[in-house]
């Protein structure tokens, strides 16, 4: 185990340095001088001409990229916003918690209840509850988050006034939010947990519990749900990524103060450092976490565990 | 007669034909796809047609769906908003399916370190979440409908390379690919003529079902700022200007929201079906 750790860090490595090559060529194909962008547009040529020097903006792409490799690692300093001219790890590290918050409950909730809707809609398939939640997920599926985020707010804020349409402090705060970001997880992890027990339950491993005349709580959650959980994991883990994403749009629904509405925020000041700093933070995480899920695999499935002995 | 008897295809239509939601999912598409190449001789005005003693006005006779804060016909724009969420959805799906397929094919057919080196890119690309990598790339380009497809279509390229890489690999070794080499036949012909008709299966599913992705992800783009350019409606776009009048005229939240929604089921729908249908272990 600790040997397959080991080596899964150690191919994290290669993957890290082609998403930060990747980020970076972002940032150096992006029109407009990143000089003038960060002096203004009336300083003086001498000054900007000094700037382009001082921070080797001549240089060749791949000195330019060492270097933004060598500060990202040793100063974690990846550049500074041309509008705040404050560093872009600072701007971005204080606003992730909230993020990673929104994001974190929003799995929490998703598998919290995707999972047993998933298991009550495998056990009693084609029944009502079966078909409601299908439809439910059919929709959630296609549902785009900010638009689930903007008719609850209608809905709960406009229509009933019970919830609060911005913020993130107190637990009425969260609510519409973290379920807004959940929305698509919700049903996807549902529909993924249904087709997997499905599965499951017809194997003839199954059978033969209910042959010998085991109870069926222990049928479904000693026997089926262990095998059944293995592509779950799969899903939860790619959804995670998605949910990253998907919070810069909610943050932007409900005016959250995270990585997300700064990212947007940049967006429309043309604040490229802050924006290709937030997806490089997000896609580092995005990493860990599949590592993550990846070793986790191995805790539910001994099969994998087996193989790196 | 067009097609033999049994062919794969007619099969397949014939399975397709007998599921009622691929069909819905199909007449729900083949309208928009109408709506959108005629929209202006079907819509009741011009997209940018302002009517300013009309703004905000709820639904009503004239106004089927109402007007925006601009007085703009919602109705109309809805219809040419089909237009861009389809041409994005189509350009996209074409520009992740020409560059995945290629690198996929390429990887899986050579093999080697031509494989592992293109491979290795792709794990590069998906180790950035697809909508988060279509918003760096788009804020990169700059908005626009051009760039908007490019930022959409990339995002999503490492998915069809590995698909085609998987199926390559699985078809390259059958007999009729070493007979075609027997024959002289280039490495370009095998895999175009030869390697490529054998992997459509998987590749039309998940083109379908890329198509509602890259029209959920232009939808996203676009509410943040980084999609088409006003006046052009686009209906991620209009859900965001209808955010400042949430409370008197929530209307203007709703319809484009319903359209996305509706687009996105009925290109799942028509995706499942082809992949029920293009199932071989599926009942005929």
């Amino acid at each position: 185990m600790l040997k397959y750790t080991i080596r899964r860090l150690i191919l994290l490595v290669p993957v890290l340095a082609g998403v930060a090559l990747l980020v970076f060529t972002l940032l150096y194909i992006t029109p407009g001088d990143p000089a003038r962008m960060a002096l203004g547009e009336d300083a003086p040529q001498e000054s900007v001409e000094q700037f382009r020097k001082n921070y080797g903006l001549d240089d060749p792409f791949f000195v330019q990229f060492g270097r933004y490799c060598y500060k990202a690692l040793f100063h974690g300093d990846i550049g500074n916003s041309y509008v705040t001219k404050s560093s872009v790890s600072e701007e971005i590290l204080t606003r992730f918690p909230t993020t990673l918050k929104l994001a974190f409950w929003a799995v929490v909730l998703g598998v919290a209840l995707g999972l047993p809707f998933g298991i009550i809609c495998a056990i009693r398939q084609y029944s009502i509850f079966d078909s409601v939640s299908m439809i439910l997920a059919l929709i959630g599926v296609a549902m785009p988050n900010f638009w689930l985020g903007v008719l609850l707010i209608l809905l709960f804020s406009v229509k009933l006034n019970w919830l609060p349409p911005s913020g993130f402090t107190t637990f009425a705060e969260m609510a519409m939010p973290v379920f807004t970001l959940s929305g698509g997880t919700l049903a996807v992890i549902t529909r993924m947990t249904r087709s997997s027990m499905l599965e499951v339950i017809k194997s003839d491993y199954v059978r033969t519990a209910r042959a010998k005349g085991q109870r069926e709580s222990i049928i479904i959650w000693r026997h089926a749900l262990p095998n059944a959980l293995i592509p779950i994991l799969t899903i939860v883990g790619m959804q995670f990524g998605g949910l990253l994403s998907g919070a810069i749009l909610t943050e932007t629904v409900f005016s959250i103060p995270g990585v997300g509405r700064l990212m947007v925020e940049s967006i429309k000041m043309r604040d490229f450092p802050v924006v290709q700093g937030g997806v490089l933070y997000i896609a580092l995480v995005f990493c860990f976490i599949n590592l993550v899920v990846d070793l986790l695999y191995a805790g539910v499935d001994p099969r994998i565990k087996a193989k790196y002995r | 007669m067009l097609l033999k008897k049994n062919s794969m295809l007619r099969l397949t239509l014939v399975r397709l034909r007998r599921n009622h939601l691929a069909m819905i999912g199909l007449a729900v598409v083949l309208t928009l796809i109408f709506v959108a190449v005629f929209a202006d001789y079907i819509a009741p005005f011009k997209y940018s047609r302002q009517h300013l003693r009309e703004t905000l006005q709820a639904p009503n006779a004239k106004y089927l769906l109402g007007t925006d804060e601009f007085g703009r016909d919602v109705l109309s724009r809805l219809i040419y908003g089909a237009r861009v969420s389809l041409q994005v959805g189509l350009v996209a799906v074409s520009i992740s399916l020409f560059v995945g397929g290629s690198l996929g094919a390429v990887a899986g057919f050579y093999g080697g370190k031509l494989d592992n080196l293109i491979m290795r890119l792709m794990d590069v690309q998906l180790a950035v979440p697809s909508t988060l990598l279509a918003i760096a790339i788009a804020a990169a380009l700059g908005p626009g409908l051009f760039n908007l497809m490019i930022a959409v279509g990339i995002s999503s390229v490492p998915r069809f390379a590995r698909l085609l890489r998987a199926s390559v690999l699985s078809v390259k070794e059958m007999e009729f690919v070493e007979a075609a080499r027997a024959m002289g036949a280039s490495d370009f012909r095998i895999i175009v003529l030869h390697i490529l008709p054998n992997c459509c299966a998987p590749l039309i599913v998940q083109a379908t079902l890329s198509v509602a992705n890259a029209i959920l992800s232009s939808a996203s783009l676009s509410f943040i700022g980084l999609g088409i350019q006003p006046p052009y409606p686009e209906w991620g776009g209009m859900l965001s200007s209808a955010r400042d009048y949430l409370r008197s005229s929530p209307y203007l939240s709703m319809f484009p929201g319903i359209a996305i929604v509706v687009t996105i089921i009925a290109l799942n729908f028509i995706g499942d079906g082809l992949r029920d249908a293009l199932d071989p272990k599926q009942k005929r």
